[in-house]
């Protein structure tokens, strides 16, 4: 197992670097300069304001080493050595700052504001989506799985036909529009506009001058709406994975034991067949996460909400390649980390699975 | 000059924006009394006419677009309620500024958050447009005559036959009395070029007090290529010395006479010496031994470019990355421009359907990006925005244009670009799309300016006219396909635009509309505004849609100097002309304010007959306002409005002497 685990890890480097490359050459031959947008496209030229104009160009694409090859940018991002001026003396540089690049722990910095730490500010942005996702997360299962269990037990009826086609619908609903839907219908004179749910934001305007206990309360329904966008679209699947697995499980013999010994359906269900049947389900959770945290970017857009997918969303209208290169391997990193917990949660939870 | 994409900008220049990125650029009129100004809440009493360009203010009523000013059943207007002091507002901004340092932060936002919590040496009265002082209380501007023996005088020049008299104006000038000297001995007379300051006795908001040391500091950081101010150095290296004179007394001598000399003045930003020098032994980074680099290093760097100490009615407390707050500074050295409301915060919300939802949910009290279609439609209709706001509008100094490239051989006729011209229906659209709410513009001049020319028209709508002149460049549909050619080539053009944008989306449906009567075909390329702004530079367009936001005077060599035309510059159509060329250099050194409007019809006049830009119009600026907020009033300076005006009238407020919390 432990080998397995080895394996798996090493296996992500490769994935890793295949995936920065790819992402890497995406952003770079995609058109849209960053210093056209960044530089000139802020400074027009003047007279003699065009030799400074390009001064300004020049110095821009030489701060952040976009007049190099870009297998040189690429190896610079990469690191761990500082292919700039400042960097290696072996490399040309300066040799004041020698290690620089991701390998060095070092995610670079904002084109628009160079003093900005694009790790400190995914950090930063990282403490907002993550409770988010996990709430949604939460959310999502506490409902599909009532549900999946119903729809496995009334299978047939109409009510349980009415439930799926209602989820079904739900998980057809565009994420933008149902949260703008919800702004309307619980914003300012909507129909439920009495329950005083916040539609913007994270925080009130008069955050600062709360208590802790009312800071709580604030965040909580301010959450409220973001956290429901961002999982009633997993509803349907997660219903549907367990309604599966109950399905599979209340067929099983020893359920039919069960039943013969007289118990009632009610411990037959939440107490032989629930544990069985929820396994399936618990082992979507490690690859769920990941996409959660990368696909707030709409959710995080419409509510306002200061998270990592509207950092994202910020880098790629910008052009910011450090923002969208740092967004998109993080993601990535936690997909591959995601599928791995997954399948060595099969085998922690079904032991007929082995990994050798 | 320089000047930023997303914001505007300072006494001597121009700022572009897209049509597309949002900028609420769908329509516009300046100052007709329109169909649009419901029961007279017209922020304009009259339509401006010559006589009044210049001083716009006279007829521009504060608050006039709230539900309670409007007129009674007997025609009556009802007073505005006296000013109150406190509370605070809340203002929508689409993008953080990097910080608010405006010397190495060049953009609108910047610019106009230090109106607030900063001050200059000189500013434009925002009522009568005029340069006044602020942080300098009384300024001298004199004129400079260098003799060929090297002695340089100053003074108000007088010239009279073969002789020059220099009258010294300004205290401490070397000159005792009026010198004459014979014109032969004088190598060079620059007018306007020498300007004396004695500064006002005012506190840095860390209460350091305010001398000629930080105007010196200030212009030596202008002058060290290792401060990040490219954009500001170009205007700010005017400035050639910058003489200490006294604690409180300052000298700037420009290099070379130039017509927006207190512009220059205006965009100057002081910053503090005893925090941003590090050679100053008050500042608690102090470093004896600081380099130019290091130094220059700082100042690029500092948290004090966020955390931002100046001179202005209010201060920074709080940076967010979603918001900015500045509070009244307690003590301020000028009381009676200090503001009523006690906090202002500006509030980041990139998205503006976000923004929407913001200010109807009581986030935000003034959003300022509203489209024709809501402004007369359902969201300024619905009955929570009845509840809790209103609306209004008024005219930033701001031109929308479409612009053709003439490098283009479909384009590059000027006839073609005429014709054009002839078969839009500009008053047509801007009557149907924005209410009558914009004004047809004939250059890039602020239509209020007083260097806008009146006696120019727009082009009239005229088919007839078009097509005759088509016919006569040799545009004939040969094929009968509907579409007119050339040696083989049809006439077809590009419209390039941002995607989802709707009032490029509208403007482009007119254009195929209207040229598809005179045989040109119109078709849309859509490009996202990185790289839209990058085809734009690289002039890799045919035509396209933007803006410029504009001030009372700008200097024209940004635009149409052959010069502009080249590499990066926004010369974008590619004009060449060596009238336009030699004009643009009169303008920029003719100090005769009459002299120069001369240059400056002559010089719209000729571009105008080029048509590089389908000239179109200036649009209003519509805003949302929460109803608490009263006094809002319009300016034809940039941004348009003082948030120093505005005031609360609820529980959160009270009749307190001004700087009173």
């Amino acid at each position: 197992m432990l080998q397995y685990v080895i394996r798996r890890i090493l296996w992500m480097i490769p994935t890793l670097i295949g995936i920065s490359i790819l992402v890497f050459s995406l952003i770079h031959l995609a058109p849209g300069d960053p210093t056209a947008f960044l530089v000139s496209g802020e400074a027009s030229g003047a007279g003699s304001a065009q030799d400074n104009l390009d001064a300004k160009v020049k110095k821009f694409e030489e701060q952040f080493l976009l007049d190099r090859s870009l297998p040189v940018q690429y190896l610079n991002y990469i690191g761990p050595f500082n292919l700039g001026k400042h960097g290696a003396e072996m490399f040309g540089g300066d040799g004041t700052d020698v290690f620089g690049g991701v390998l060095a722990g070092d995610l670079g910095t904002e084109f628009r504001r160079p003093t900005v730490s694009i790790s400190s500010e995914l950090w930063r942005r990282l403490q907002v989506t993550t409770p988010l996702a996990l709430a949604s997360v939460l959310f999502s299962y506490l409902i599909a799985i009532p549900i999946g269990i119903f729809s496995a037990v009334r299978r047939g009826t109409r009510l349980e036909i009415g439930s799926t086609v209602t989820l079904f619908l739900l998980y057809a609903v565009p994420s933008f529009w149902a949260a703008l839907m919800l702004q309307l219908g619980f914003g300012a004179n909507g129909w439920f506009d009495f329950m005083k749910l916040p539609v913007i934001g994270l925080y009130d305007k008069e955050f600062d001058t709360f208590t802790t206990g009312q800071k709580i309360w604030d965040v909580l329904k301010h959450s409220v709406l973001p956290v429901f966008c961002m999982s009633y679209g997993s509803f349907a699947y997660l219903s549907r994975q367990m309604r599966v697995g109950m399905i599979d499980v209340i067929s099983q013999d020893y359920i039919r034991t069960a039943r013969a010994k007289g118990l009632s359906e009610r411990v037959v269900v939440l107490k032989h067949a629930l544990r069985n049947s929820v396994i399936p389900i618990l082992t979507l959770l490690a690859s769920i996460l990941p996409i959660l945290i990368g696909g707030s970017i709409i959710i995080e857009h419409v509510f306002d909400i200061p998270g990592m997918g509207k950092y994202a969303f910020q880098g790629l209208v910008g052009r910011e390649y450090n923002i969208i290169m740092a967004t998109t391997l993080f993601s990535a990193l936690m997909t591959v980390v995601g599928i791995l917990l997954s399948d060595l949660t099969y085998a922690l939870v079904d032991p007929r699975i082995r990994y050798d | 000059m320089l000047r930023s994409l997303v914001g505007p900008l300072s006494g001597a220049s121009l700022v572009l924006l897209s049509l597309l990125a949002g900028c609420g650029g769908d329509e516009a009129p300046i100052a007709q009394p329109t169909p649009a100004a419901e029961e007279g809440t017209s922020a304009w009493t009259g339509k401006p006419d010559p006589s009044v360009v210049g001083g716009p203010s006279e007829f521009i009523e504060p608050d006039i677009f709230h539900p309670a000013r409007q007129l009674d059943d007997d025609g009556n207007r009802p007073d505005m309620p006296t000013p109150r002091y406190g509370g605070r507002v809340i203002v929508h901004l689409a993008s953080m500024p990097k910080h608010i340092n405006y010397m190495t932060e060049n953009s609108a936002v910047s610019r106009w958050m230090l109106r607030e919590v900063h001050d200059s040496l000189l500013m434009r009265n925002w009522s009568t447009w005029d340069y006044e002082g602020v942080l300098a209380k009384e300024f001298w501007v004199e004129d400079r005559v260098e003799l060929k023996d090297g002695r340089r005088l100053m003074g108000k020049v007088a010239e009279s036959g073969d002789s020059v008299t220099v009258t010294p104006l300004s205290p401490q000038n070397d000159l005792a009395k009026a010198e004459t000297v014979s014109k032969d001995d004088v190598q060079e007379i620059m007018l306007g070029t020498v300007i004396t300051m004695d500064l006002v006795d005012a506190k840095w908001h860390d209460g350091h007090v305010f001398d000629s040391s930080d105007v010196r500091f200030t212009w030596e950081c202008y002058q060290n290529p290792h401060v990040d101010c490219d954009d500001a150095r170009q205007q700010q290296n005017q400035i050639t010395e910058c003489l200490v004179l006294g604690p409180k007394r300052v000298r700037m001598i420009f290099g070379k006479q130039y017509f927006l000399t207190h512009g220059v003045l205006e965009d100057f930003t002081i910053v503090p010496s005893h925090r941003y020098n590090l050679l100053d032994s008050d500042n608690p980074d102090h470093d004896p031994n600081a380099t130019p680099e290091q130094q220059g290093q700082w100042v690029n760097d500092t948290p004090l470019n966020f955390e931002w100490i100046g001179l202005g009615a209010y201060k920074i407390v709080k940076v967010d990355d979603q918001y900015i707050e500045a509070e009244r500074v307690k003590d301020h050295w000028q009381p009676e421009r200090a503001g009523f409301v006690d906090k202002i915060r500006w509030r980041c919300i990139p998205d503006d359907q976000a923004a929407k939802t913001a200010v109807l949910n009581g986030e935000l009290d003034y959003f300022a990006r509203i489209s024709s279609d809501e402004y007369y439609g359902a969201f300024c209709g619905s009955e929570a925005f009845k509840k809790s706001l209103y609306r209004g509008y008024f005219y930033q100094p701001r031109m929308q244009y479409i612009a053709w490239n003439s490098r283009r051989p479909e384009l590059a006729d000027r006839d073609v670009r005429m014709a054009i011209a002839h078969a839009v229906d500009w008053d047509e659209f801007i009557r149907t799309q924005s209410n009558g709410l914009s004004v047809r513009v004939t250059s890039t001049n602020y239509y209020l300016s007083p260097m806008y020319d009146h006696s120019i028209q727009p082009v009239p709508y005229d088919l007839e006219a078009a097509e005759e002149l088509l016919d006569d460049a040799g545009w004939i549909d040969h094929n009968g396909d509907g579409i007119r050619d050339k040696d083989g080539v049809e006439l077809k053009i590009t419209y390039m635009m941002t995607p989802g944008n709707e009032a490029s989306k509208k403007i482009l449906l007119l254009m195929q509309e209207s040229l598809g009567k005179i045989g040109i075909e119109v078709t849309s390329e859509e490009r996202e505004w990185a790289v839209f702004i990058e085809h734009v530079k690289n002039k890799d367009f045919m035509s396209m849609g933007m803006a410029w936001i504009l001030n009372v005077e700008s200097d024209p060599h940004q635009l149409w100097h052959s010069e502009s035309g080249e590499n990066r510059g926004s010369n974008y159509p590619g004009v060449y002309h060596p009238r336009i060329d030699e004009l643009i250099e009169l303008i920029q050194v003719t100090i005769d304010d009459e002299k120069r409007r001369e240059y400056w019809f002559e010089l719209t006049n000729l571009i105008h007959d080029l048509q590089p830009y389908m000239f179109t119009y200036n649009p209003a600026n519509k805003f949302v306002m929460n109803q608490r907020i009263r006094g809002f009033k319009a300016y034809g300076l940039n941004p348009g409005y003082s948030i120093r005006d505005w005031f609360i009238v609820d529980d959160s407020t009270k009749d307190s002497p001004r700087l009173e919390k």
